[in-house]
């Protein structure tokens, strides 16, 4: 039944709008509304009975050259509405919007209709009607060309009401069905997006893209802040399927937990799909930066330098200072050869842990760098090895020159391999400090193809054998050095502290992934590892028999500790629940994407600071500039609302937030205050930058 | 003498390090972005005279794009919302620069003499006016329609920039119940309150820039 809508009224808003360009001095006299937009309403059947839905189309039809706009305008313009007036116990449903156009004009990008759009509604019928209904609707529109008109329509439709099932409506059957078929279906696939620095991207899997040829897509949000709605849609094609790039909204708001909109998908030849999809994000983020591959590699070069003057590697450093006296004065060649085996270790070790990492990833774990570390047996087996090495130092056993390579034989020369394995163990002690350019480096990595990713962590290995090697290369350097006597022996047990340094705090981290009822085990797996190490050492000088013996109770012993550790699990999902509430004097909530999201629709200012008990620089940046009364106050001062995340154990919505920040690992500190970007801190505090970062928000 | 040249190169190094890091990060191109610092323009203003950002240096400035046939503008024209907004805030100190960024020929363009008739017949109060027909202030403040407000605080930075108010209509009646953003972000800043709301999307007419 198709029923002629009453006149187009001209509203009172269009009417001054049409004064008040008529007044301007160039006046370009707009067209009526009514010119320019007609508005129908038709129901689908010619009549309506009690209880049964009835779908409704508003049909407008747009004058050439101009257009109208979808339920997400873009940059301008306005959203077309309905506003119903219904008999009592009537409802109308939401609106189905056709695909829209992506209108772009000089910078600027609208979503809309030319030609002819019908929105369809869905309106619920009760009980207890009469002979006929009347419904009417108030549609208004704003309809833009290169200037812009309001319009309004009043419409209606005069229904007979029918006691069982509605008379079709053989006119009305050709439009409703064309009308459905310029409507996105929902998706049969699922659709991923990562949100990074620039770009937002939706991954549509090849499952969608059978049968279009050199597929081409573009998307609809339906929230208005995500992307620029004048970007130019990029695409990538992979195996996996399309990738869409649009840019994000200048000034846009965090990460969306989920997104909604219209995707549509083009083959040549014309072939045309479109979904309502609902993506959320992707596990992974495909390869986005701001660097060139030569730049990640130069930044992973130096960060490897500088994480030479980090805590971590101060113990091993030490020693290996300790050993390069010893060979100070050795063959040129020979020295070469062992700072050639070191860098080896270094290197090597550094590749395995990225490609380890990348293996892992592949897999499906979401994971980040320092990820060994959220493994409790790792943390365990590491105690261990570093209190073995401390007690040697100390005297109680000499391993030769694999632990180290100062384990005893002072006046020996330490073996290649033992050389070797000291590059092993400065990679292994290395991890839980950050230095400056690293985490940017890594972040790269972990999104480039995996060749370049691979290179970035041999260059990162480099950098931090880089000073070593030069030195030991070097004849002036070693002339530095004072000669090997007696001194050393003292030196050497006094750098087992550091050692036992180290293994307290590993222990510590320990009971943070385990919990204290757990780690009682490989606790006492230290004293079976002191143990083992003491019985070796005591049976060296023994007979042939003796010492055999020695050996398989201390590697018995060693493999019980072993045991111990490997039967560590890390506590329930998430980890241990986060060190939210007060800390020292910062009163921090636990972070989460969804806490985050929603203190920023309250529009209040947020810290965030992600950070693991095993991260020693995020700990010593708590420690010197997070917990200090300045920055204590200036947060309490502008009411900044201070949210932590703990990785200490593995927990992947972390890791998926520090991927949009095109990073792999903590520490990671934001400050958002109104409502544009986040400020992303540096790595390494100190309270003045910290301070100078808030006063400037 | 070698050494130092060696430690030249060290410190050069970590220096392009750090450029690099920092532009990865930085988002590209000086347009405006709130909570940094406004970007610095020269514009010419009705009377011909060159205006630039730094003239108003320790004052807050308010930037106003308009178009004289969009019927968003004339909502807030018509209903004298606008020239009331003016009038209060330049008698508190704040500076009120009204911009028209069409080009020539499109709606919105105005020679410096209709401009001066605009401003009489609406009654209207701004600072002054600024002409940009070529559009270069209107993509530098990423302003993409009319009424497209930005509000810039005393020491410079841009505190505020988007939409006029909450409600995206053209009737007049709105105007009342709407929540005006930029009359609270001048509240909060005369008051050292942070501005509640930053960033919004304009809402409007789009701005006819020139053909790129």
């Amino acid at each position: 039944m198709r029923i002629a809508a009453s006149p187009v009224g001209m509203s009172a808003f269009a009417a001054l709008a049409f004064l008040f360009s008529a007044l301007s001095a160039r006046a370009d006299d707009p067209p009526a509304p009514s010119d320019l937009v007609s508005a129908e309403l038709v129901a689908e059947t010619a009549s309506i009975a009690a209880g049964k839905k009835l779908w409704v189309d508003l049909q407008l039809a747009i004058k050439p050259g101009w257009h109208i706009y979808w339920r997400n305008p873009g940059d301008s313009g306005l959203p077309t509405t309905i506003d119903w007036k219904l008999p009592a116990g009537f409802l109308p449903g939401s609106t189905l919007w056709p695909v829209p156009e992506h209108f772009v004009q000089n910078g600027v990008g609208n979503y809309g209709y030319a030609g002819t759009a019908d929105l369809l509604v869905p309106i619920t019928i009760p009980d207890g009607l009469g002979e006929a209904v009347r419904l009417e609707a108030e549609a208004s529109w704003l309809v833009c060309a290169d200037i812009c008109v309001p319009g309004t329509s009043e419409l209606s439709l005069r229904l007979p009401v029918v006691a069982h099932d509605p008379s079709p409506d053989p006119a009305a059957a050709p439009l409703f069905a064309s009308a459905r078929a310029r409507l996105p279906t929902p998706a049969p696939f699922e659709t991923r997006f990562t949100f990074g620095q620039r770009d937002f991207r939706l991954l549509v899997p090849a499952a969608a893209l059978a049968g279009l040829r050199n597929p081409t897509a573009m998307f609809f949000p339906d929230s208005d802040s995500l992307i620029d709605a004048a970007g130019a849609p990029r695409f990538r094609s992979h195996d996996d399927g399309l990738e869409l790039a649009l840019p994000r909204a200048a000034g846009g708001a965090a990460a969306p937990a989920t997104v909604n909109g219209v995707l549509t998908l083009r083959g040549e030849g014309g072939a045309e799909r479109a979904y309502d999809i609902s993506a959320n994000p992707a596990p992974t983020a495909p390869s986005e930066s701001g660097f060139a591959w030569w730049q990640a590699l130069l930044l992973a070069f130096i960060g490897g330098v500088v994480l030479n003057a980090m805590p971590c590697v101060f113990p091993i450093l030490s020693l290996k200072i300790l050993s390069a006296a010893q060979q100070a004065h050795g063959h040129r060649l020979e020295r070469a050869y062992y700072g050639l085996a070191y860098t080896a270790g270094v290197v090597a070790s550094f590749a395995a842990l990225g490609g380890g990492l990348l293996m892992l990833r592949a897999a499906g774990n979401t994971l980040g760098w320092g990820f060994q570390l959220q493994s409790p047996v790792f943390v365990a087996v590491l105690a261990y090895l570093l209190f073995a090495m401390g007690l040697s130092l100390s005297g109680v056993a000499e391993f030769g020159a694999s632990l180290g390579g100062v384990g005893g034989r002072l006046a020996g020369r330490p073996r290649l391999l033992g050389t070797f394995f000291t590059g092993v163990l400065t990679t292994v002690v290395a991890t839980p400090c950050s230095a400056p350019f690293m985490a940017s480096a890594l972040g790269f990595a972990l999104i480039a193809p995996p060749l370049v990713s691979i290179g970035v962590f041999v260059a990162l290995g480099l950098g931090l054998a880089a000073p070593y090697l030069a030195a030991s290369l070097s004849d002036r350097w070693q002339r530095l050095l004072p000669k090997s006597g007696a001194w050393m022996d003292f030196v050497k047990q006094l750098l087992a502290f550091p050692l036992y340094g180290t293994v307290a705090w590993l222990l510590w981290v320990l009971l943070q992934e385990v919990g204290p009822g757990e780690a009682l085990g490989s606790l006492f797996g230290l004293v079976l590892v002191g143990f083992a190490v003491w019985i070796y050492g005591k049976t060296r000088l023994a007979r042939p028999t003796g010492r055999s013996l020695g050996t398989g109770v201390a590697a018995t012993t060693g493999v019980a500790a072993l045991f111990l550790a490997a039967s560590l699990t890390p506590m329930a999902a998430g980890g241990p629940p986060a060190r939210a509430g007060t800390q020292g004097g910062l009163n921090y909530e636990a972070f989460t994407p969804q806490r985050l999201a929603a203190l920023r629709a309250e529009g209040k200012p947020v810290f965030v600071n992600l950070t693991a008990a095993w991260c020693v620089t995020c700990l010593v940046n708590e420690r010197v500039a997070l917990d200090t009364g300045a920055v204590r106050q200036a947060f309490a001062e502008r009411g900044i609302v201070l949210l932590k995340g703990d990785w200490t154990s593995q927990n992947p919505e972390i890791t998926q937030f520090l991927q949009q920040f095109g990073r792999s690992g903590v520490p990671l500190y934001l400050l958002y205050s109104g409502s544009g970007e986040p400020v992303v801190l540096p790595q390494i505090l100190t309270a003045a930058s910290v301070l100078d970062t808030v006063a400037k928000s | 003498m070698r050494a130092s040249i060696k430690v030249l190169i060290v410190a050069a190094a970590i220096v392009s390090a750090a450029a690099i890091e920092r532009a990865a990060a930085a988002p590209s191109g000086a347009v405006a972005t709130v909570g940094e610092p406004a970007p610095v323009f020269s514009a010419p203003d009705i009377a011909g005279k060159a205006v630039r950002l730094g003239d108003y240096a320790g004052k807050t400035v308010v930037l106003e794009w308009t178009n004289n046939g969009c019927p968003f503008v004339g909502k807030h024209y018509n209903s004298g919302n606008m020239q009331a907004l003016q009038q209060k805030y330049t008698a508190a100190g704040v500076v009120w620069l009204t911009i028209a960024s069409s080009s020539p020929g499109e709606q919105g363009y105005v020679t410096p003499a209709e401009a001066k008739a605009d401003l009489t017949r609406w009654h209207a109060a701004p600072s002054d006016y600024l002409l940009d027909p070529d559009g270069t202030l209107g993509h530098l403040y990423r302003a993409r329609a009319t009424p497209h407000m930005v509000v810039i605080e005393r020491a410079g930075r841009l505190v505020y920039m988007g939409a006029i108010d909450d409600k995206p209509s053209t009737s007049l009646a709105d105007v009342k119940t709407a929540h005006n953003y930029v009359a609270a972000a001048l509240d909060a800043l005369s008051a050292g309150q942070p501005v509640p709301v930053a960033s919004t999307r304009a809402y409007g007419c789009s701005i006819k820039y020139k053909d790129e």
